[in-house]
Formats: structure tokens, sequence, C-alpha cells
């Protein structure tokens, strides 16, 4: 049998080079830090820099006794301590003393000093919250087994330290959205923010913690806080345009050529982010609980805390996840809810709703569902329009961003994360304005609330203090006030857009303009709208 | 074989979020919100399977190159990647690439088999089981010899270099024997196809523009 038969030609083998980012190195790489060693395991290529290796700011760790204090493995541990005190405090007060709610202290200091504060940091800090969250504190001192000193190697320590299952993971802080709606459900049928009594508030604190701890218990990290805590996402998301960024690498080409990453690892004397987070690729400080394991554990000293221009880290594209713009859909459906279920016609729908499942009071969780779903749904109406209305197919499509939940890019998400993400400030300063007249009217109670603690004050109910009807403002200027606060944070909204819109909806859309020109407007609008709303509503109720 | 197949079996399938499996029983898990793009995991994967979302701080992984060997499961510093499937070695891979093109334009009276009934010539009593088959009419248990009718049209083997000379010459032309007329060589390197077919007691050849690889 004669046969043919030929080799196959030789096909070079595919690189073995790992991929790298999609950006484009340029052509002179010399961007160094001043401070920061060039010199690392791994070897800084100089043409392996971009031009925004070095993050815009300030670093705030070049403060000689900050950095300093940065680096004690006791700080996180300083700042959590006076809260944790504080809240079992609450705890014990609210079971313990006065049965009133004006009076008692742990009601005031919940409801009408730390509600209302929170807001505030959240908006200069970002995450500073959760820098000295007691939830968080306490069940991760339990999950490493110790408060602060030395490092527990990673998996050890009580608990299972389970990776974060994939489905929660993959849904980012929508979860966490999902959590402040219970909670916030939970607060209104239970009246526990309102006048009722001070137990309430204490069975509250106490389930979150027993939540977060079975959490920290069973999943690795800070998945609680992450994932899971009601007020994470809140945080995390209203927190997106504040001034302090973060953790963040000072020159993410030491970062990219680092082989140990021990900010991710953990080193001997650091743990590895607890929040999942990566100095490298840090856009923004959602993600950074600013902890500071990073800039502790850094081997080469590349990790550094900044604070840029408020705003700024909205507006940068890179990083921008949908699961934000969802989580800030949904806060601002849950938000309408709040608003609208003080007005009449709220209460006679959940009065007519009540009548049928049988619930003594409102709101009912059915009619609390549907509704704030369909204010969703209203809220995303005008995202729906602009798309159908002005959408434009790009040369090539638009980019392939997979399959995930978090990045995938269709042309309704195209126009949903540039829009929810420039409404964070709006959002933002709504928060804040709903707790202003609590703050204004009754934080001053606070003070004989405490002063009953130890003993001073009348027979449990201190009707002679003074300042138990003192006010830091009256009605009419916490009106001016919120109405001030939502018109600067529509402002800021509709600046933020506009810039946003300008750049990323151009090759998108058939008019840019006018979707620049009508999303910005929709911000002033609601902006105005919400001013008006306070005004009506708090102003007749002052 | 038609432009279906051929897309068919070298559409790159992508995984991210949500684990998606391949024909083949390999599902790559990424979650994405933990993944920070660090690209630790892409320094250990060998099929350079791994690779950054344009846009985003995460990796995604192409399961059409994805062996499911786990190597990047322990480099992963979050455990954001689960992977479940047999590891694939590249003989594996690339049959199995095969094995879905060819099942795909397959008519409905023939299948596609890597697990035939073994050859046994009449000269070599050792039977030799070729690593894919087309088959008339599968019958297990059945030793098939050679018949007049072509039962096995089509042999596929998959040449590495240990057994390169054995298959372009004893395995082919007992194949031959066993009334095999067209026999594929696909070069596991390169994943081009060699096809040859009997005709009047000689084998032609020539190379066909598909790669497996």
């Amino acid at each position: 049998m004669r046969a043919r038969s030929a080799a196959p030609p030789a096909v070079g083998r595919r690189s073995a080079a790992p991929p790298r980012p999609p950006w484009t190195t340029p052509p002179d790489g010399s961007c160094a830090v001043p401070g920061v060693p060039d010199v690392h395991p791994g070897g800084v290529h100089p043409g392996d820099r971009r031009p925004d290796d070095v993050p815009a700011g300030y670093d705030l760790t070049r403060i000689p006794v900050l950095a300093w204090w940065l680096r004690r493995r006791s700080w996180q541990f300083q700042l959590i301590l006076p809260n944790q005190i504080l809240f079992w405090l609450v705890i014990a007060v609210g079971f313990y003393g006065v049965a009133t709610f004006d009076d008692n202290f742990a009601t005031t200091i919940t409801w009408f000093v730390w509600f209302s504060l929170v807001f505030l940091l959240i908006l200069a800090t970002g995450r500073g919250w959760c820098a000295v969250c007691p939830f968080g504190g306490l069940a991760e001192w339990i999950q490493r087994g110790r408060p602060w000193h030395g490092r527990v190697a990673a998996g050890r320590g009580p608990g299972l330290h389970r990776p974060v299952p994939r489905w929660l993971a993959n849904h980012g802080y929508v979860t966490t959205a999902l959590m402040f709606g219970v909670l916030t459900w939970i607060e209104e049928y239970y009246q526990v923010a309102d006048d009722s009594s001070p137990q309430r508030t204490s069975w509250t604190v106490i389930g979150i913690i027993l939540f977060a701890l079975v959490v920290f218990l069973a999943y690795e990290r800070r998945a609680f806080c992450r994932y899971l805590c009601p007020l994470g996402g809140l945080i995390g998301v209203l927190g997106a345009g504040a001034p302090l960024s973060g953790f963040r690498s000072r020159d993410r080409a030491v970062c990219r050529a680092c082989t140990t990453k021990e900010c991710l690892r953990g080193s001997d004397g650091a743990y590895g982010c607890p929040w999942s987070t990566w100095p490298g690729s840090n856009e923004t400080n959602i993600n950074c609980g600013l902890c500071g394991e990073c800039f502790r554990s850094c081997s080469t000293g590349n990790v550094g805390l900044y604070v840029e221009p408020p705003l700024v880290a909205l507006t940068r594209p890179l990083g921008r996840r949908a699961d934000v713009a969802w989580t800030a859909v949904l806060l601002a459906g849950i938000m309408v809810h709040q608003h609208l279920h003080e007005t009449a016609w709220w209460e006679g729908l959940d009065g007519t709703v009540n009548g049928w499942t049988g619930l003594p009071h409102g709101p009912d969780p059915l009619l609390y569902v549907v509704l704030t779903a369909g204010y969703v749904l209203v809220l995303l109406l005008p995202v729906w329009l602009a798309q159908h209305l002005f959408h434009r197919r790009p040369p090539g499509g638009l980019p392939d961003r997979g399959t995930s939940f978090t990045y995938r890019l269709t042309p309704f998400r195209a126009y949903l994360v540039p829009a929810w993400y420039a409404v964070v400030p709006l959002l933002g300063c709504d928060f804040l304005a709903v707790q202003l007249l609590g703050f204004m009217q009754d934080s001053p109670k606070v003070i004989p609330a405490a002063g009953r603690l130890v003993g001073l004050g009348a027979d449990g109910r201190d009707g002679g203090s003074p300042l138990a009807s003192r006010e830091l403002l009256g009605t009419d200027a916490v009106v001016r006030l919120q109405m001030a606060l939502l018109l600067l944070g529509a402002l800021a909204s509709a600046a933020v857009y506009w810039r946003t819109a300008g750049a990323e909806l151009a090759p998108i859309s058939r008019s840019p303009r006018l979707v620049q020109v009508g999303g910005a407007g929709l911000m002033l609008l609601g902006g105005v709208a919400l001013a008006w709303y306070y005004a009506v509503t708090q102003g007749a109720a002052g | 074989m038609n432009g279906r197949g051929y897309d068919r079996a070298t559409r790159a399938t992508r995984a991210t979020g949500a684990a998606v499996e391949t024909d083949v029983g390999i599902a790559v898990g990424i979650a994405v919100d933990r993944c920070v793009g660090c690209l630790e995991c892409a320094t250990v994967c060998r099929p350079d399977a791994l690779r950054m979302i344009p846009g985003a701080w995460a990796v995604e992984v192409d399961l059409e190159r994805c062996t499911a060997c786990r190597r990047c499961v322990p480099a992963c510093p979050f455990g954001a990647i689960d992977v479940t499937g047999e590891p694939r070695n590249r003989h594996r891979k690339v049959l199995d690439r095969v094995l879905a093109a060819l099942t795909s334009t397959c008519p409905g009276n023939w299948s596609v088999t890597t697990t035939p009934p073994g050859f046994r010539s009449v000269v070599h009593r050792e039977p030799v089981v070729p690593d894919l088959a087309v088959v008339r009419r599968p019958q297990p248990g059945v030793e098939w010899l050679a018949r007049d009718e072509p039962l096995v049209p089509l042999v596929v083997e998959v040449v590495s270099s240990g057994s390169r000379e054995a298959d372009l010459g004893a395995r082919r032309d007992l194949y031959w024997q066993c009334g095999v007329t067209t026999y594929w060589t696909v070069d596991q390197r390169s994943g081009l196809v060699a096809v040859q077919w009997a005709r009047s007691r000689s084998w032609f050849d020539r190379w066909a523009g598909v790669a497996f690889g």
C-alpha cells in the first residue's frame, strides 16, 4: 500500500505571558512618586506605566503623625472601642432606663443624634462610619479571636471562613439595599424610631449585632459589611462622591509588578484587605472600609490615604458599576416611600390593605413592597425613555464587558449607570435632610438623658431641664436649611451628569446634547420638587 | 464540515459572573464583584485563558482555552474563582472540540463517538481504539471487522508527539484494513487537520483549513 503522509506544519505556541489590562503604555513612562521606592521583587518596567498610575489628590499619609497612627496595629481598635462602649450602653439603657422615648438616653442618642450625624459623616468621609462601626467591629474581633494584637493566620480563628457565595457576591451592593428596605420596614412597622418603647431600639441593635456575628462566623473577611449590612450599600453609595477617597495605590505600576500582594493576602503584622479591595485597582471609596490594613501590610510603602475634590470619583468611568447604580435606584425608591407614607392618601390606602390582610397597623408589607417597586419603576422611566428615544448603536457596537451583573453593558445600562451615579449627591442630601428636623429640634434632649444616667436630673422625668425642650434651630430655619441642602444636591447631581453624559453618551446617542440637558434638568427639577415637598410638609408640621 | 460546525467548535465562550458550562462539562464561575483585577490568576494560567474585561477591573475566562486545571483557584487572593468539571489536557481538549464540530454536522443515521468498539485486524490481534469515530450503527461490544459496507467511514486521531509515527503509519493502515476510508489526524499543538482518504489502495491527503486548537 502506497501512502503519502505529511507532518503538520510547525505552529508557534501561544504566548505564555499573562494578559495585561487594556491600557495604553505611554512612550515615556517615568512617573515615579516621591517617597515610593521603585525597587520591587517583581521590578517595574519603565514601559509598564500609564498616565493615571499616580492618583490625583493629596495623600494624607504624608502627614507624619497620621502615618504613625495608621501604622499602629491598634488603630482601628482605638476607633471602635469608644463606639462599642456607647452601643452596649445604648442596649442596656434601652432595656433598663426610663421607658419614655424622649427621656431615654438610648433612643435620644440613636435617633436624634447618631442617625443624623452618620449621614453627615457619609457625605464627608464615605465609609468613615464603617471604620468605627461597632457592629462589624465586634464581629470582626470575634472572627479573628482577638481585638487588635498580632495577626491570626488566614482561615484560622473562630468561624468557618467560607468564601462568599458567588450569587451573593455577584450582585454587589444590591442585596444591601434590599436589607436596608427590610430594616426600614421593621423600623416603621414597629415604630422603633417613633415615640415607642426604648426596648425596641435595643432589640434592633441586638438583632443587627447578632446578624453580623452569624455572617462573620460563617464567611471570611467582612462579607457582612460588603454584602449584607443594611447600611453597607447606603454608606458606600451615598459616600461615593465624598472627598475622602480611601486607601489606594501611590503608583499602580508598582502594584502591577508586585508579586507578593501582602495587601490582599496579609503580612506578618497586618491582615489582607477585609473588604476584598486591591489598592492597585481601587478607583473609588465605595469598597474601602478605611481600616488601613493595606497601608500597614504593603512591603513597598506604596499605599496612601487620599483626599480629592468632592464628586470627582463619581465622574470616573473606569470601575463604574451597574450594581452601584441599581443600589442608588432602590435607595431612591425607599426614600420616595418614606416621603409619601407621610401623606394622607397613603395612610388611607394602607388602612384599606391592612383591613384585607388583618394587620393592626401599617405599613403593610405587601403594600410596602409593591409601592416601593412601583416607585423604582417610575424612577427608571426617564432612563428607559432616553434609551428608546435617543439610543444609537455605535460603530462596532457597545463595548463587550462580559455577562456579569456588575459589568454587563446593554443600551439601557449605558444610560442608567451615568444617570444614577449622578443622582447620588441629590440622594445623599435627601437622606441628610430627612434627619435634620429631628437633629435640630430634638438632639439637645440627649444631654439631660445622659445626665440621668449618672444620677442628675429629677426622678427619671426631667421636666425641669431647659435642654429637654430646647431647639438648635426653629422649624422655619430647618426647612430653609433642608431646601438649601436639596438645591445644593440637585446642582451637584446636574453638574456630575453634565460632565459624565457629555463624555459617555455622545457616541451612543442620536442627540447627546438633548440627553445631557434633559438629564441635568430633571435632576434640578427633582431637587426643586423635593425642596417644595419639604417646605409644604415640614413647614406645615412645624 | 460546514461553516456551522466550525463556528460552534471555535466560538469563544466567556464566563463572568454566574458559572457558564461548556458542552464538555467545564464550568468556571468568577465572582466578578470580588475580583479586583490583580491578575494573580492570569500569571498562573498556562493556556492563557484569563484576561481583563475591557473597561472594568475584573477578569473573564475564555472557556475554549480553559483546561480546568484549577491553578487559578488557589492563586486568587479572594477565592473568587470556582471551577468544576474534569481537568482536560491538550489532547482531550482538542478532541472535545472536534467532537462538538462533527456532532453538529453529522446526519441523523450516523453518530459520533469517542468510545467506539476496538478495531482488530486479522494480522494484529490487539484491539486498537481510535480517539473518535463516525459510525453508522453503534453496537457496543460487537467486534467490527472489515466489511464491504463501511460501517465506520471516518476515524479521527489527535496526534501527540509520542504517537505521531504510529498514528500516521501503522494505525492508519490498520483502520484501512477494517474498512475505514477517511482518516483525520488533528495536530494537538496547532489544531490543524490533515484529511486523508483511501482510493485505489492509495492514501491521498490534504490540509483542511480548520483549526481546533
